[in-house]
């Protein structure tokens, strides 16, 4: 007989069938502040958290955290991560993720599903100083388990809606008392929400395989080696477009991206007496191609290809001296070098050679009308880039009892380069009263190197009034910076103006004008409080902010044209706003959270040739984040088949969305009911879960391509079932 | 003996300053055009988008010696194109004077730099075309009608 009662015997955060070692061994908080009542706005999410949330990447955590935001658009090639309003939808990011220590190099490896997360660390507001570049908005880390504290098994099985499939199995155990590996493969599969109307078929449809073996070593007292060995595959159509026009997501030519990523990332900590050194060093490898039909119609127009292999090494060396006496130091030395090769050829197709280039020309001159020699031809680009950069950095602290001040500088060096090759070779012919009149070859082999170095200084300072040891009130003030270098995207403008030109119209552009773009900076004001009962069932963090952006990389129209785009840093920004996130616990078994985050973010300079945007809200930055949680667990006496069911509900909501600078059009605030039963007993957790339960509709991303207005249309109703085993 | 060669000396001396009189400064001009000047005061007219004139100018000489180059023209909004065009200048619309040239056209109809091919551009006819290039003080003022447009300009001379 089952007996069932409100009340939980169990702690929150231990679950039968887990194996916790009873000394936490951790190469974590290599260089963060450790205590998080002085690390500023910090959003922790644990691993139980994170697993009755559905966490398994940094898009999943995203809604759990004030003010971050990741929407979800056309592929995992595109992670446009939003914090306070800063982020990037093109080249540079401007939040850093690390996972496992190990920074990501690109970008456009940042969306992946990652099994058994640990704990998911966001800490919002710039944090360059101690982690340089792309950290303007913020770092996510994420840490996975280590072997050295959880040993055991763990299998995953989910199925859900539109034939969803994930699976993920993994082992941790000790060789020795100071050897420990772990080894974890998943896959996902899905066949897709959104129908392509053109074929019928459904254009989202995903396979994703990752594979993760996890070396941690204790060879002697007080050094600790950890290695990870990571890989995943992706595959997926992606591109969900529909058009605004009709509702519909149409599209003839093939869309896809498939991507392989390899990192190896090394951490070497060594504890001497007064004092810790810890390297971190890692490759990147990856692989990826994006292939797109450009215009997202039934009409063939013309495609992109953007093919790459990237090569990266990165290695950090950390000093800081343990705590003891008033003075708490931390001294670093970084350095990283990533090498890009690259194609991405655009090829012009029948009614695109038709109504991009002979229409518009034969118009202009209509007694001398064109045709192409072929109804298709292409634009090739290639590329290498290398980049490398050096930093030295800086942190003190200075413990006055209550008052703790902090103070740090990074030194930061950085060359980036661009080798380019353009190419076309196609012509057309020239005619005058339906006769010959001439015919023009156009031979286009364009090659050029360009080059260039920043330097940065990004200082950062702290200072943190401690009421007790679970309150506590700071201040902050710290620089952040997005690095500069050349967007490779914009070389599709540089050769169509050049094309244009050669046939008597359009500019020819100075290349390193069009792509190459310089650092942009920003700074952040910012205070805050931590806060909790004595008993730690409340807790509570409140933040204000004000950040303001320099030298904003935009992109606009030369002086006097109306086509053809160029790179610069032009603008400047302002976000101010506030967040808050409380936890309440009342009883053991029962927890309410919350959190919130507004941001105000508007252009204080921004005119692109042609239109000012100054006083517009920034685009793509949602004004409110909103996610509100509640649980239930009943603890039920019926062996080791059921020891309790936990009833949650929850709420993530976001908007309102400006999707254009000149905020006319806009997504309203929005708001999605999920919703989770769970069984658990001692070896397995059952969770059969609802998202999106009341089918909101909502979109997430916005674009323009062609004068034709396209929104990405959010998720729909899911429901699923995750099977948790562990023994 | 003296006499004829102090009238000798008088001859040479009067055919040398009529020489010299007569020989005033002429504005050559170069082989590759007279540029206007670009706002950032550079020479990358290959990349440049913003719209720069050529001038080809030699009454001496024949029609393939004159001409006026206009290069990324956009007048207005109005028109469609950004247009590299040639303005072929007949030497008889060509006046010389003591700084610099003038150029007179009621109307003709400019050419499109198409590749290797000039292309007619009866839409884009130019009229009423009065220009005056000052070599001396290296600027330039232009104005004419083009696609029912006016144009007034006037600038500086990269020389």
């Amino acid at each position: 007989m089952c007996a069932l009662s409100a009340a939980s015997a169990q702690g929150a955060d231990v679950t039968l069938g887990d194996t916790l070692s009873l000394r936490e061994v951790t190469v974590t908080a290599i260089k963060q502040v450790e205590d998080t009542l002085e690390a500023g706005a910090v959003t922790v999410i644990d691993r139980r958290t994170g697993e009755r949330n559905g966490v398994m990447s940094v898009k999943t955590a995203a809604p759990l955290v004030p003010n971050l935001f990741v929407p979800d658009y056309g592929s995992r090639m595109t992670s446009a991560i939003y914090i306070r309003g800063i982020g990037a939808r093109m080249d540079q990011p401007a939040t850093g993720l690390n996972i496992d220590n190990v920074p990501i190099m690109c970008k456009e490896n940042y969306d992946l599903d990652i099994l058994d997360i640990d704990r998911v660390e966001v800490l919002r507001g710039p944090q360059s100083t101690m982690f340089g570049r792309n950290t303007m908005g913020g770092v996510i880390n994420v840490y996975t388990l280590s072997p050295l504290n959880y040993q055991g098994t763990r299998i995953m099985l989910e199925g859900g809606s539109h034939t969803t499939l994930r699976a993920g199995v993994s082992h941790y155990r000790k060789l020795s008392s100071t050897l420990a590996l772990g080894a974890s493969a998943s896959m996902n599969s899905t066949a897709g929400e959104f129908v392509n109307e053109y074929n019928g078929k459904r254009c989202d449809w995903e396979r994703q395989g990752n594979a993760r073996v996890k070396l941690d070593w204790q060879p002697l007292e007080g050094l600790y080696v950890s290695n990870v060995l990571s890989a995943c595959v992706t595959r997926q159509g992606g591109y969900p477009y529909e058009r605004v026009e009709t509702g519909m997501i149409a599209y003839n030519d093939t869309c896809f991206y498939r991507r392989t990523s390899v990192i190896d990332g090394i951490t070497v900590k060594k504890d001497f007496d007064t004092w810790s050194l810890a390297g971190i060093a890692s490759y990147q490898y990856l692989d990826d191609n994006m292939t797109l039909d450009q215009d997202f119609t039934p009409i063939p127009y013309f495609t992109l290809t953007q093919a790459r292999s990237e090569h990266a090494a990165t290695l950090d060396v950390v000093a800081r001296n343990k705590k003891s006496g008033k003075w708490e130091w931390t001294n670093g030395a970084t350095g990283f070098y990533r090498h890009i090769n690259m194609r991405a050829p655009v090829t012009f197709l029948d009614q695109g050679i038709a109504e991009l280039i002979e229409k518009h020309r034969n118009e202009a001159l209509p007694d001398y009308p064109i045709t192409w020699d072929e109804r298709k031809f292409v634009l090739g680009s290639q590329f290498t880039a290398p980049t490398w950069g050096v930093a030295l950095y800086h942190r003190s602290t200075l413990d006055l009892g209550k008052l703790r001040l902090a103070a740090g500088l990074r030194v930061d060096y950085e060359h980036a380069a661009l080798n380019y090759r353009s190419t076309t070779h196609t012509g057309y012919v020239i005619l005058h009263n339906g006769e010959f009149f001439a015919h023009e070859p156009i031979d286009i082999d364009d090659k050029g190197n360009l080059g260039k170095h920043y330097f940065q200084f990004l200082p950062s300072f702290n200072a943190t009034w401690r009421f007790n040891e679970r309150n506590s009130a700071y201040a902050t003030i710290s620089r952040g910076s997005k690095a500069g270098g050349y967007n490779t995207q914009m070389f599709s403008d540089v050769l169509q103006q050049r094309l244009m030109n050669k046939m008597g119209f359009g500019s020819a552009y100075d290349v390193n004008k069009v792509v190459g773009y310089k650092p942009e900076k920003a700074w952040n004001f910012e205070v805050g409080t931590n806060l909790a009962t004595a008993d730690r069932k409340l807790r509570a963090d409140f933040d204000l902010f004000y950040v303001q952006c320099r030298d904003l990389q935009l992109t606009v129209f030369p002086e006097g044209t109306t086509t053809g785009r160029l790179m610069t840093n032009a603008g400047k920004s302002r976000s101010l706003g506030a967040e808050a996130a409380i936890a309440w616990q009342p009883r053991e078994a029962t927890g309410v959270n919350l959190s919130y985050g507004y941001t105000n973010s508007k252009f204080l300079e921004y005119n692109n040739g042609k239109a000012d945007f100054k006083g517009k809200y920034i685009p793509f930055a949602p004004a409110h984040t909103l996610h509100a949680s509640a649980y239930n667990r009943f603890a039920i006496a019926c062996g080791d088949w059921l020891n309790s069911i936990t009833l949650s509900a929850n709420v993530q909501a976001a908007g309102r969305i400006y999707w254009d600078e000149a905020n006319t059009l806009s997504q309203p605030f929005y708001a999605l009911l999920g919703g989770e039963l769970t069984l658990e007993g001692r070896y397995y957790t059952l969770e059969v879960w609802g998202r999106n339960l009341t089918g909101t509709r909502y979109h997430t991303f916005y674009f323009v391509s062609m004068s034709r207005d396209f929104l990405q249309r959010g998720r729909g109703r899911s429901l699923g079932a995750t099977l948790r085993l562990r023994f | 003996m003296k006499k004829i060669f102090g009238l000798l000396a008088l001859a040479i001396l009067a055919i040398s300053t009529v020489s010299c009189g007569s020989d005033e400064p002429k504005p050559v001009p170069p082989l590759n055009g007279i540029y206007s000047a670009l706002s950032d005061g550079s020479s990358d007219y290959e990349t440049t988008t913003e719209k720069y004139y050529r001038f080809f100018l030699n009454p001496d000489g024949t029609a393939s010696d004159n001409s006026i180059y206009i290069h990324n023209a956009k007048f207005d909004e109005k028109m469609p194109l950004t247009i590299n065009m040639r303005i072929p200048v007949d030497p008889k619309q060509v006046t010389r004077t003591t700084n610099g040239f003038t150029v007179t056209v009621n109307e003709i109809v400019p050419y499109m730099l198409s590749g290797g091919t000039e292309i007619p551009m009866e839409k884009f006819k130019i009229t009423n075309l009065a220009l005056t290039v000052n070599t001396t003080d290296k600027l330039f003022s232009i104005r004419f009608t083009c696609y029912g447009l006016d144009v007034n300009e006037s600038g500086k001379l990269n020389m």
